[in-house]
């Protein structure tokens, strides 16, 4: 039985940079789970050269929900040109003082969240934050512009079982998943993406995996050989 | 792989002595064969004695015979077409054994050098490659496969913009980097498309893997026709393969997802134009469903291409389509299934129609692109037309068929008002060969004060002309009908009150065919316009 808080984070906008684009930044459809630990941390007030420590895989499980249906959007952004490692304020030569980057956001994304730290402690304080509506630091999607407000939802309890069938309602790393385990259902779309799963505190990213999803937010039929489900029935995956 | 040409710096030396003959023959082999063999001068070039005495040696060889094998150049160059290019390269014959430089491991080996070492300068030993989930003895941080990754800015480098450790970011291994190489020449060569002449790569995508899916579905993105554009006969092939796939799919428990990249090379830098992710190809029969049922109202063919006549140049005088962007978001859209704006869209058609009216070029041809680009926007349901209860009148049928874009008064009132308009037009320009009246619809930016004087003003030209006849008389009382059922203060743009008055001169036909039941008095009305049309 695992102790796990529900909570919900949205906005007007989000934005998760896929890891291979820089100059063209494309985003992922909801925050891979380094990203929603760096949330995590905010909510707390841990500090960024810990969080990834604190809130480690092996500490602290996370399952992600995508609540709204996933829109994306583009948008130039400005920002000053430090091509060559350096920022002029004005044209100089072939030099511009600013660069357009056509980027691409999330419109409207909401996500629910379950949240299970094995500190009691640290547990607590999470549940404390989120029922008052308090973080330490501003909680954004995926850059400081984007803010984000959430809403605490409840504190379920969800117990791990092995090797069963059902509607699952978050996002699925492929791993779980056995071989063929998914009944592609008629009007949901699936999609997959290659996301960070595990990041050292130092940034170096442990394990990359494909997550499968339904872009709508409706659940997914899967035969996986782990899940977590809760009194009302709802399955999960922690990642 | 004998010859292991590799291009190299545009200034420089190739990666081995293997060269294109460019414009100036005798200077290619100065500057890329023995170019190449300036690698020796270098101290940082780690060679061994022998390595050093047999590059040396064929060098000293190039240089003494220089003159004769610039002239051989130059003559095999004459004698060839122009067109045919050239590769230069040497040929080492020891007797009867004949080698070629891809067979000696010097060359070999400094080719892979240099080809890594770029991507040696931001690498980390014993680091998970983030392509092939695996730990790897060296992963690469700076790839340069597609230019939309590039470290070139500080600001690029998320984790404190520290070059040396960009790595972190995007880290992957020799192997995946050779296989992404690979893959895009594959891309873009087998599945590079043309849209509307903007270029794409569709990338197939597949959720569980190539696992089960048949070689014939592989096969249908390698030998799919180059132009992907709803064009009838490709349209055709593209819908029967579509439906291929999905049929397989059903059975293979499998699903298959199309991207569209759309990007655009400047220089040396790329950049995602649009990345339209996760198609189904059910979408795209929809699309295509769609597209018949325009060409069955309007009788034409109806492609993207129609909608792109509206986005391309803002001002037809430029040199550059620099309406790109607003295109690609509608065809985004229309993929997605995401909502268009109907006046954003209509500012763009106006535009163009007006610009054809006032130049006396292609206005009815730009006005049927126009309700055509409409109509299609609209059946696919990105665009909603208000509607209202109408009353009975003989243009019903003729306004059904073109969907709910008639279905208020004001609508109807106006649209007729352009086909009586285009009546006296045609009058005119068959009494006096030319169009006189013209002047008054104020380049197409009519209001609704203009529109209200316009009625009676063409009523007293058509008297004037002795040609109010019948047939016209019913076409203005029904006018002027559906605009006094409007009422006062329209709210509606001006675009769009110009654009239902167009439509209204581009179908006169079809309102003719309504008012004049006598084949022939119908014809004789509408002159010889209808040949220009």
């Amino acid at each position: 039985m695992m102790k796990t808080l529900v909570f919900d984070v949205y906005g007007d906008f989000g934005h998760f940079k896929k890891f291979y684009t820089t100059s063209s930044p494309l985003t992922f459809a909801f925050p891979p789970p380094p990203t929603v630990r760096g949330m995590l941390g905010a909510i707390i007030g841990v500090d960024k050269n810990d969080y990834l420590d604190v809130l480690s895989h092996d500490k602290c499980k996370i399952a992600v929900r995508i609540l709204s249906p996933v829109k994306k959007i583009r948008m130039g952004l400005n920002h000053i040109n430090t091509k060559g490692n350096y920022w002029i304020p004005a044209k100089k030569g072939s030099h511009e003082a600013r660069t357009q980057i056509r980027t691409e956001f999330l419109k409207n994304p909401a996500y629910r969240l379950y949240v299970c730290h094995e500190d009691d402690q640290i547990q607590n304080r999470f549940v404390e934050n989120i029922r008052s509506h308090k973080t330490v630091y501003t909680l954004s999607l995926g850059l400081s512009e984007l803010l984000a407000d959430f809403k605490f939802v409840g504190l379920s309890e969800f117990t791990e079982r092995k090797n069963g069938e059902g509607h699952i309602t978050t996002v699925i790393p492929m791993s779980v998943i056995d071989e063929y385990g998914i009944t592609f259902e008629k009007d949901k779309k699936y999609f997959k993406e290659k996301i960070a799963m595990e990041m050292t505190r130092d940034r170096v990213v442990e394990r990359y995996e494909d997550v499968i999803f339904e872009v709508q937010g409706k659940t997914i039929y899967a035969r996986t050989n782990i899940y977590w489900e809760d009194e009302k029935g709802e399955r999960i995956i922690f990642f | 792989m004998k010859y292991l040409y590799r291009s190299g710096a545009a200034n420089g030396a190739d990666l081995s002595p293997t060269a294109k003959l460019s414009g100036k023959p005798e200077g290619t082999f100065d500057r890329k064969i023995l170019g190449w063999f300036n690698i020796l001068d270098d101290k940082k070039t780690k060679l061994t004695d022998a390595e050093k005495i047999f590059l040396n040696g064929i060098r000293d060889v190039l240089k003494e015979n220089a003159g004769f094998i610039k002239r051989e150049i130059l003559t095999i160059r004459e004698k060839t077409p122009k067109k045919e290019g050239i590769v230069v390269t040497l040929k080492i014959k020891n007797q009867d054994l004949t080698k070629y430089v891809g067979d000696f491991p010097v060359f070999r080996e400094f080719l892979k050098k240099q080809v890594n070492d770029k991507a040696f300068s931001i690498s980390a030993a014993n680091k998970m490659c983030s392509i092939c989930g695996e730990k790897k003895a060296t992963v690469f941080g700076n790839l340069d496969t597609y230019a939309f990754y590039t470290l070139d800015k500080p600001g690029y480098i998320t984790g404190g913009f520290d070059e040396a450790k960009a790595w972190r970011n995007f880290p992957v291994c020799p192997e995946c980097k050779l296989a992404l190489e690979e893959g895009k020449k594959f891309v873009e060569s087998n599945l590079t498309f043309k849209f509307c002449g903007i270029r794409y790569n569709l990338i197939p995508k597949f959720i569980l893997g190539e696992y089960g899916i048949s070689d014939e579905i592989i096969d249908i993105f390698t030998n799919t026709s180059r132009i992907v554009s709803l064009k009838q006969k490709v349209m055709e092939r593209i819908a029967n393969d579509d439906e291929e796939i999905l049929d397989v799919l059903k059975d293979l428990n499998d699903v298959i997802t199309l991207n569209f990249l759309f990007i655009q090379k400047s220089n040396a830098a790329e950049r995602i134009l649009l990345n339209i992710e996760d198609v189904f190809p059910s979408r795209i029969r929809k699309i295509f469903d769609i597209k018949h049922e325009v060409d069955y109202v309007y009788n034409s063919n109806f492609t993207f291409g129609t909608i792109r006549n509206f986005f391309s140049k803002s001002d037809p005088n430029k040199r550059d389509y620099d309406l790109d962007g607003y295109f690609l978001d509608i065809v985004d859209r229309i993929f997605k299934d995401r909502p268009v704006s109907f006046y954003f869209v209509l500012q763009f058609i106006m535009k163009k129609i007006r610009d054809e009216f006032i130049n006396d070029r292609y206005f009815y041809l730009s006005v049927r692109n126009g309700m055509m680009s409409v109509s299609f926007l609209e059946k696919l349901e990105l665009i909603k037309m208000e509607e209202d209860i109408m009353e009975e009148s003989i243009f019903d049928g003729m306004f059904k068929k073109y969907g709910p874009a008639f279905e208020t008064p004001l609508k109807r009132g106006l649209f007729l008002l352009g086909s009586l308009t285009e009546l006296l037009l045609r009058k005119q320009y068959k009494e006096r060969s030319s169009k006189p009246f013209m002047k008054n619809l104020k380049s197409l930016k009519m209001s609704e004060r203009d529109f209200k004087s316009l009625l009676p003003e063409v009523q007293n030209k058509l008297e004037e002309y002795d040609s109010f006849d019948k047939g016209k008389r019913m076409l203005a009382a029904e006018a002027s009908n559906y605009l006094l059922q409007a009422g006062d203060n329209w709210k509606m743009p001006v675009d769009e009150m110009n654009f239902y008055f167009a439509c209204g001169m581009n179908l006169v036909n079809d309102v003719a065919d309504i008012i004049y039941p006598d084949k022939k008095v119908a014809e004789q009305e509408l002159g010889q316009e209808e040949a220009n049309q």
